[in-house]
């Protein structure tokens, strides 16, 4: 078993390294614009927009039409399969306008969740069949990233053993299976913050979903310099009684990764999971501010913490389409300050000036 | 009914906390964490190493034996005591020193133990805890590591002792068919058992999971030995819930095989050893202080500071824990003769400050090295 049979060649390494770098570069990170159908679904109906395909269009045009500005905001976009063969009003592919300003163009490659027999409500993740034939037209169709969704949960018995070893393994298989064809996986093992467990119960399991990862990536020969992670960040569940401070969550995050991620990892891009706009920048901000040492990029990778203020404000109505636009400049912006630890402003952030981080004797 | 429903109740708990593995029960305090932490630490200080003193009587026999001096237990005395009292300055480079069982009691000529002796140089004091290798049946002459019954009681004892450290020497070894499965999983199993209850006393523990140089395996197949022995040994200390930042790892470098045909420099060397490290070792991992296996003094301090100067981020100290690259040409210079003492603790001290600015890749070697300095230090299968 210790024989090395050839994975990757050099250059198909340089070339994912390469991307994941481009990706994750200084003050950059990731869109999160691949929504299935039924997300949008809800996303839509909460402004009151019905879900067509055409208002999907239409919504992502918005986006993607943001000015300049948001060239060094944002390495990478990811689409949703139906996004990748849209155009803009103008005819333009979405793929070329994102790519045409240096932005790499990302693909979600999971067909979603399963439930896992005998377990607590638990799943893993389907869409590995076929999976290589469909990266190989990706990678023709412009995309050179992928992201695959892993979800777990903490209640009082999961994350089972079952659910930690099944979806280490199928992201192991995916990231294997995208490397062969030069498209770099984001890896996401999504720990839901569904519960009312504390922050040291959310470190304690994210530490070991994450070790559970590693191991597989290991064990399936995937080239970890040529992948990204995009973990949950580590806060408490949503009806935990405690509060905790942006530099706990901070340095309880950095203490889990700093625990469970090869430093040969080229990035972390966060999910912002349910956190709000504001609520997932101050994070990003306060993690990158931590005094721990932090030998990968941590940037983000947001859905709805990128695009909730821009949503509101289209609303379905095309003479919103500019301002909801600046909207979503506006947060892209700020992330690209809170991924250099330079983000001073927040209506909720209280004093300027130096924040206390304490040692945190997890 | 009452009686049925408290029984259903009973077995449904019980089915429940089976089922529980991710609930943290303490390990540790917060003050045991920052003990742990802060040992790690000044072992590892910059500029700093371990001493790997720990050679078995058996170990210290072949030893003797080339320099002609009897395996008395007062010539391996004496040995450790003229290295011990060698001029203060070594305390700059050497953050910890390994003892074996007996030493830890002896005495120096002054009549001071030697672990405090050595503590009042500032430097911290580790005991050898395993008790050898022991074959693993239907695999290739592969083995794991005894000793630890009773281990926890053996750590509470080192650590009244004056002992803050422990190592423990796992064995692998390259072949057709190894290592094998089992052998990466039991090696990396019982080097977490150790170390979870040398934590649970107040000891740090030195992973060391050795995968041997014999051999004429390239440099590429000893970095993917090297990598998914390691990625075995984290998964294993993590299952095994050990404190991460209360720990160090002692590796090989990745080299290749002593009778590979292809030779390497030390940048590739080096090159080859951070990259397996980075895809590997956790950054919350103070310190990795690498074995010297068969290296000659001078090519573990020359493999060690390219290490130093390798272009890739590197979280951890990467520092050293020598025995025989430390030792061979204070070895050479004493010959068992007392008269020799002065020569013997300059040869040491010189070794030990050399490693020092190779820790920090600060080294530049002159181009005449000792005789003694480059002599291969390699022996065929070498078991302590």
């Amino acid at each position: 078993m210790t024989h090395q049979f050839p994975t990757l060649s050099e250059a198909q390494k340089r070339e994912l390294h390469e991307t994941a770098l481009r990706i994750v570069s200084p003050g950059k990170g990731i869109l999160a614009a691949d929504e299935s159908v039924g997300s949008m679904a809800k996303r839509l109906a909460q402004v009151g927009v019905e879900n067509t395909e055409e208002n999907r269009r239409q919504y992502r045009q918005i986006l993607f039409s943001a000015d300049d500005r948001i060239n060094s905001c944002i390495g990478g976009v990811i689409f949703f399969h139906e996004t990748l063969y849209q155009h803009s009003d103008n005819g333009v592919p979405f793929v070329k306008m994102i790519r045409d300003r240096g932005i790499l163009v990302g693909v979600k490659v999971d067909k979603g969740v399963v439930p896992l027999a005998g377990t607590c409500g638990e799943t893993t993740t389907q869409g590995l069949d076929g999976l290589s034939e469909r990266c190989a037209q990706y990678k023709k169709d412009g995309a050179v990233f992928a992201k695959w969704r892993c979800v777990l949960k903490v209640s009082d018995v999961n994350p089972s053993k079952l659910a930690i070893t099944e979806n280490a393994n199928v992201l192991a298989r995916y990231s294997s299976i995208c490397q062969q064809h030069g498209i770099v996986p984001v890896i996401e093992p999504e720990i839901l913050p569904d519960g009312d467990h504390d922050l040291k119960r959310c470190q304690y399991v994210t530490e070991k979903v994450l070790a559970a990862v590693y191991k597989a990536m290991s064990d399936h020969h995937v080239y970890l310099e040529g992948t990204l992670l995009k973990p949950n960040m580590v806060t408490p569940g949503h009806s935990c009684s405690t509060k905790y401070s942006p530099e706990e969550v901070a340095m309880a995050t950095l203490t889990a990764l700093r625990r469970t991620v090869p430093p040969a990892v080229t990035g972390i891009a966060f999910l912002s999971g349910g956190q709000s706009e504001e609520e997932a920048s101050i994070h990003l901000n306060a993690i990158n501010n931590c005094p721990l040492p932090k030998p990968w990029v941590l940037t983000f990778s947001f859905g709805r913490a990128l695009q909730a203020s821009a949503l509101r404000a289209w609303r379905g109505h095309k003479e919103n389409e500019k301002a909801a636009t600046e909207q979503f400049i506006k947060r892209a912006e700020v992330n690209s300050l809170a991924c250099q630890g330079k983000y001073t402003g927040g209506d909720n952030y209280g004093e300027a000036g130096q924040r206390i981080y304490e040692y945190w004797p997890t | 009914m009452k009686g049925r429903n408290f029984l259903n109740t009973c077995q449904i708990t019980c089915i429940v906390i089976s089922l529980r593995m991710t609930h943290p029960f303490p390990s540790l305090s917060p003050e045991q964490k920052r003990e742990l932490s802060d040992i790690a630490q000044r072992i590892v200080a910059p500029g700093k190493g371990i001493l790997a003193a720990d050679e078995s009587t058996g170990t210290m026999a072949k030893r003797l034996q080339k320099i002609n001096v009897e395996n008395t237990e007062e010539n391996r005395r004496s040995f450790r005591d003229i290295l011990f009292t060698s001029d203060a300055s070594f305390s700059n480079c050497v953050g910890g020193i390994i003892f074996f069982h007996e030493t830890l009691y002896q005495k120096s000529d002054s009549g001071k133990l030697f672990p405090q002796l050595v503590k009042e140089k500032g430097i911290v004091v580790g005991i050898k805890v395993d008790k050898g290798t022991a074959g693993l049946m239907g695999t290739d002459g592969e083995t794991t590591t005894q000793g630890l019954d009773g281990l926890s009681e053996r750590c509470a004892q080192y650590k009244k002792d004056g002992c803050d450290f422990a190592k423990w020497r796992c064995v692998l070894k390259i072949s057709d068919g190894c290592p094998s499965a089992l052998a990466i999983a039991e090696n990396a199993n019982v080097l977490a058992r150790y170390a979870s209850i040398c934590q649970q006393n107040g000891l740090v523990p030195i992973v060391e999971p050795e995968i041997l140089p014999d051999g004429d395996h390239d440099l590429q197949r000893c970095q993917y030995a090297t990598e998914k022995v390691l990625a075995a040994v984290y998964k294993a200390l993590s299952d095994h819930h050990v404190y991460l930042e209360g720990t160090l790892l002692k590796p090989n470098m990745v080299t290749a095989g002593h009778s590979c045909t292809k030779k390497y420099t030390p940048q590739e060397v080096a090159m080859a050893t951070v990259t397996a490290l980075r895809r590997t070792v956790p950054a919350s991992v103070p310190g990795i202080c690498f074995l010297s296996g068969g290296q000659s003094e001078e090519e573990a301090s020359v493999n060690l500071n390219a290490i130093n100067q390798v272009p890739l981020h590197r979280p951890w100290k990467l520092t050293f824990s020598y025995g025989r690259a430390l030792q061979a040409s204070a070895l050479a210079a004493w010959k068992g003769k007392a008269e020799n003492r002065a020569a013997t603790q300059q040869a040491f001290v010189t070794r030990a400050k050399i490693n020092g600015l190779a820790s920090k890749g600060e080294y530049k070697p002159t181009g005449a090295a000792a005789q003694a300095s480059t002599q291969s230090l390699y022996t065929a299968s070498y078991v302590y």
